[in-house]
């Protein structure tokens, strides 16, 4: 038989177990830089105004996942649940209540996908390689900007364009029109 | 750990009162939206504003960050800013959201610098009642305008889009402002799902399409030139409407009599 004070201390040895699981997962969360997950309460906030989510409701995670997901480190899964189909539209960040920056834990458990080959895609790597390489994502040439007069026959089929729809019918280049 | 910046933009400030700043220009204008990129720097002139671009300026960061590698993003994001501080400039402006978003950070707050988009120095001119320059414009023609809020302006750079989109259309007479249904929903281009999933790029892109068309607008802004590219491609491909997404700076440069002539002098 437990005496009285036997049982308080099975109760408080107990109760600090079962406390110290949060604490325990705020620890692990942070340690992988993912403190903010922790904050998330679940309340679907986020998940009611992705575009994402909306198209792909059985496929996607959507930010909800991403923040569960993220704070638990389930890789494989999040890669599964389209982690990297999310916009960063940045609609959860402005829903969540408690202004949790999923975009942030969105790039940051990209990355760590990534360090171990899961997730990415070809483009994405192409992305990568490019700015690393030559200082921009299209062309594979010098990291100086492109000077804009190499540009005149670009500019001008463009601003034809925008002369049709701003109704400047006698647009011509080179010529002053328009009567004010 | 968050890196948005959270503080509200300064009063509105005349072009002389803007200073000198560093024009970021991004990949996606000089190498793609070649005419937003004339159209930006064109407007620029235009007003008088004293800026600068770097022809050293590299790729912001931001698609690398989306693209899983945020180390890489982070030594671009502070190439950039380290490139503008040893010209002794404190200001950027950037007619991109996502490069905005992106240098608009902690870093760079500490570093000095002041990141804001193109549309806040067009708010600026219009609350001065210096954007509608009568002597220099053509007849502003009837226009109905609708706009889509990019999400990096919007919710990255937390510009009131809304207010400086409505200011800005309204300060020319002829032209009438109409804001579609959820103009701040996200048109699919982002976080690199147009460079990797184009169907699903485009099937969030018609929600947005439904709600620009559903204004009856001739013309729909687009303050970024990645959704200028993703709207204007999908209002070309996918409607018959004949609409077409601009940005807010080509808006405003063909109202000048002379643009015609001065992109002759290239």
């Amino acid at each position: 038989m437990l005496g009285i004070w036997d049982e308080w201390n099975l109760f408080s040895a107990v109760a600090m177990v079962l406390a110290s699981v949060p604490l325990l997962i705020m620890l692990y969360a942070s340690v992988r830089g993912h403190e903010g997950t922790v904050l998330c309460m679940q309340c679907q906030q986020c998940v009611a105004v992705c575009p994402v989510r909306a198209e792909q409701p059985g496929k996607y995670m959507g930010p909800l996942g991403i923040e569960v997901m993220s704070r638990s480190g389930t890789k494989k899964r999040a890669e599964e649940g389209g982690l990297f189909s999310c916009t960063s539209c940045m609609s959860c960040v402005e829903a969540c209540p408690r202004g949790l920056n999923v975009k942030h834990d969105m790039d940051r458990f990209r990355a760590s996908l990534a360090k171990e080959g899961l997730g990415q895609m070809e483009p994405h790597k192409h992305i990568v390689h490019m700015a690393s390489t030559y200082g921009n994502v299209f062309d594979k040439e010098p990291s100086k900007l492109p000077d804009i007069t190499t540009q005149k026959n670009g500019i001008i089929k463009f601003l034809t364009g925008y002369a049709k729809i701003t109704k400047y019918d006698d647009f011509k280049v080179g010529e002053d029109k328009g009567d004010n | 750990m968050t890196t948005r910046v959270t503080k509200p933009a300064i009063k509105s400030r005349t072009a002389k009162e803007w200073g000198r700043f560093v024009l970021y220009e991004g990949c996606t204008m000089p190498r793609r939206m070649v005419g937003s990129r004339y159209t930006t720097r064109f407007v620029l002139d235009k007003y008088n504003f004293d800026y600068l671009s770097l022809d050293d300026a590299k790729c912001c960061g931001a698609p690398v960050m989306r693209s899983g590698a945020e180390e890489e993003s982070i030594k671009c994001r502070l190439y950039n800013l380290d490139l503008v501080k040893k010209e002794g400039v404190d200001q950027i402006v950037t007619a991109c959201p996502g490069c905005g978003s992106q240098l608009k950070t902690e870093e760079a707050e500490k570093m000095g610098i002041h990141v804001y988009h193109l549309l806040e120095v067009l708010y600026d001119l219009a609350k001065n009642k210096e954007l509608f320059q009568q002597a220099h414009m053509r007849p502003i023609p009837k226009l109905k305008i609708t706009a889509h809020f990019p999400c990096h302006m919007h919710r990255g750079m937390l510009i009131d889009a809304h207010k400086m989109h409505e200011a800005i259309v309204t300060a020319f007479p002829n032209l009438e402002y109409i804001e579609m249904e959820d103009p701040d929903k996200c048109c699919g281009a982002g976080g690199g799902v147009r460079a990797s999933q184009k169907e699903l790029s485009y099937a969030i892109r018609r929600r947005k399409l439904e709600c620009a068309e559903a204004t009856g607008a001739d013309i729909v802004l687009a303050a970024c030139p990645f959704c200028e590219l993703q709207i204007d491609e999908g209002l070309r491909t996918e409607t018959k409407s004949g609409k077409r997404a601009i940005t807010p700076q080509s808006l405003i440069a063909m109202f000048f009599r002379d643009i015609g002539e001065e992109v002759g002098k290239l």
